[in-house]
């Protein structure tokens, strides 16, 4: 009985460091995707830039002869 | 007196075979009376010397041929002309197998059916494309498809031409192909260059939508239907920006506009834009004129993925291999070769240069500020690259920091591609039989899907599919696709990425 009561405690001793490890691990690629996050926050929003439209851009005519 | 016969007769439908001359210009009769305009037109000079260049050595002169957008053209316009416009062109094709009339004879009249098989596969092989020739004064070069330039540049750099399509051929009997993009001449009359701009970027769009391609015609009455800054539709005096995002739409497409920003910004619009089949037409200022001017990008020459510049950032991203754009300009001609470069404004203000050149020559034949990208999408495609891109950097910087051997050797792509083309092509991608069948059979994607490609010098990396018909790149991700340099031994980073991005992960 007692043999058998440590042999589960190892057991779930076993199960709590491998879940601390995968929770550590996911922790470590969480906290590096949330720098890549912000050091690319400035890039991404440079991006749309041309999204901003000039209104007098709309009027731009194009007449050019051959 | 006797009333004439007029109109009664039809034209006759001799086919003349000649070499390709010096000059092209020279089997074209100079209009009389001519003295303001240069003669020939540079376009004329440009297209012999193009063809020239690819090869060609014979031309078959076609002496009656109906071209729906010439006649078109003349329904609208030159039939009310005083002068007795013919509703007809010529249509000259270009072939770089020598032959003349006799051999051509007995080509086209061969009856054995493996023989006359044969001698299609001659003509289809040598076969550079053909150009319709307007009875226009001064505006010859009519509907003109032509082969592009070969892939590989003699200096070592790639062609890469999104923006053709296949078009098929019919002479004397044969069925011909060639891949290129159509290109016109503005007559001023219907068209002008941002009429011919958008009417060469919806014939490569229009037809893989179901729809039907515009005439230059149709192009310029839907463009003036509401807004009419010269007081006419025609003679055609130009559009603005806002009448050919009106006529795009009048085609039953969607034209997203953006705004020439910097060379970096710009180049990889164009570079996303045109390999995913949807040729953009670019607005410009000729630093020569007050006139602004319109083309169509058909596709661009690509050199070697630049090393990054900032220390941060672990990427590198193919856009900075885009060192030059092939143009359809209608001052010059289709596939005018153009440099792209960095150019700083009096203001102080650094915008894209377009240097565009003679074909095979460095000679300048005019230098032009970007000043828009106008691109006809299909209605539901609502993704803009510039979101794509957005996403593209955060997922970039992400794999980077995740595998430190991988920083500064991954490459960002954002390109459209066709939902059901992307699964045909994934048998290759060395996904598992579960992560294949999941691909294939168990995940939902919209008819274009937005993908960022991530690769290292060995091969790819990973794709990230996003869905097209969204206006925001996230949390828009329908799947993150293991390629074959993810590392087996880190799967579980990939579902990490996963929770972060969403979608289906597909090993």
């Amino acid at each position: 009985m007692a043999e058998e009561k440590k042999h589960s405690s190892e057991k779930q001793e076993e199960a709590r460091t491998e879940l601390e490890k995968r929770v550590s691990e996911e922790e470590q690629v969480r906290l590096v995707l949330e720098q890549a996050r912000q050091d690319v926050k400035r890039i991404a929003k440079k991006e749309r830039d041309g999204e901003t439209i000039p209104r007098e851009l709309l009027s731009f005519r194009m007449r050019q002869l051959k | 007196m006797m009333l004439e016969r007029r109109g009664h007769n039809y034209p006759p439908q001799a086919i003349d075979v000649i070499g390709l001359p010096d000059e092209l210009a020279s089997i074209f009769p100079k209009p009389v009376g001519q003295v303001e305009d240069h003669w020939p037109p540079l376009q004329l000079t440009y297209l012999g010397s193009y063809v020239a260049q690819l090869g060609g050595k014979t031309l078959v002169v076609e002496n009656h041929y109906i071209d729906r957008d010439y006649i078109d053209d003349v329904a609208l316009f030159y039939a009310r002309s005083l002068r007795d416009y013919p509703n007809y062109c010529y249509r000259i094709h270009f072939f770089s197998l020598p032959f003349d009339k006799e051999r051509w004879r007995s080509l086209v009249t061969e009856t054995d059916a493996g023989r006359r098989e044969q001698n299609r596969k001659l003509l289809q092989d040598s076969y550079l494309g053909f150009a319709a020739v307007r009875p226009l004064i001064g505006a010859p070069i009519g509907r003109t498809v032509l082969k592009t330039f070969p892939e590989q540049t003699p200096t070592g750099e790639t062609r890469a031409f999104g923006g053709a399509r296949d078009y098929t051929v019919h002479l004397a009997g044969f069925e011909l192909h060639v891949r290129g993009l159509a290109f016109q001449q503005q007559d001023q009359g219907v068209s002008a260059c941002a009429t011919t701009a958008l009417w060469s970027a919806l014939h490569r769009v229009a037809p893989q939508e179901g729809l039907p391609v515009p005439t230059p015609a149709d192009i310029t009455e839907a463009a003036s239907r509401y807004v009419l800054e010269d007081g006419r539709s025609l003679p055609s005096a130009g559009l603005s920006i806002y009448q050919i995002c009106e006529a795009t739409r009048a085609a039953g497409l969607a034209p997203p506009l953006i705004r020439g920003v910097s060379l970096e910004h710009d180049r990889a619009q164009i570079l996303a834009y045109t390999a995913s089949g949807f040729p953009p037409v670019l607005a410009i200022q000729p630093l020569n004129s007050a006139d602004g001017h319109a083309v169509c990008a058909v596709g661009v020459k690509l050199g070697k993925v630049g090393p990054g510049v900032d220390p941060e950032i672990h990427y590198r991203d193919a856009a900075t291999a885009v060192c030059g754009v092939y143009l359809h300009d209608d001052r010059l001609g289709p596939y005018a070769s153009t440099q792209l470069e960095s150019y700083t404004l009096d203001a102080g203000e650094i915008q894209t240069k377009l240097n565009i050149r003679w074909p095979g020559d460095q000679a300048s034949f005019n230098e032009a500020i970007l000043k828009a990208i106008i691109v006809p999408l299909p209605p539901k495609l609502r993704l803009t690259v510039a979101r794509m891109r957005g996403l593209a950097v955060a997922v970039a910087q992400r794999v980077a920091l995740l595998f430190p051997e991988f920083q500064g050797a991954i490459t960002i792509n954002c390109v459209y591609r066709r939902g059901t083309s992307y699964r045909e092509g994934a048998f290759a991608h060395g996904l598992s039989e579960e992560g294949l069948y999941t691909l294939l059979c168990g995940t939902v994607l919209s008819r274009y899907v937005g993908a960022i490609e991530l690769t290292v010098p060995d091969g790819p990396l990973l794709d990230v599919l996003i869905d097209a018909t969204e206006t925001q790149a996230n949390p828009s991700v329908l799947a993150l696709i293991r390629r074959q340099m993810w590392p087996t031994s880190a799967l579980s980073k990939l579902e990490a990425m996963v929770k972060v991005f969403g979608g289906t992960c597909l090993r």
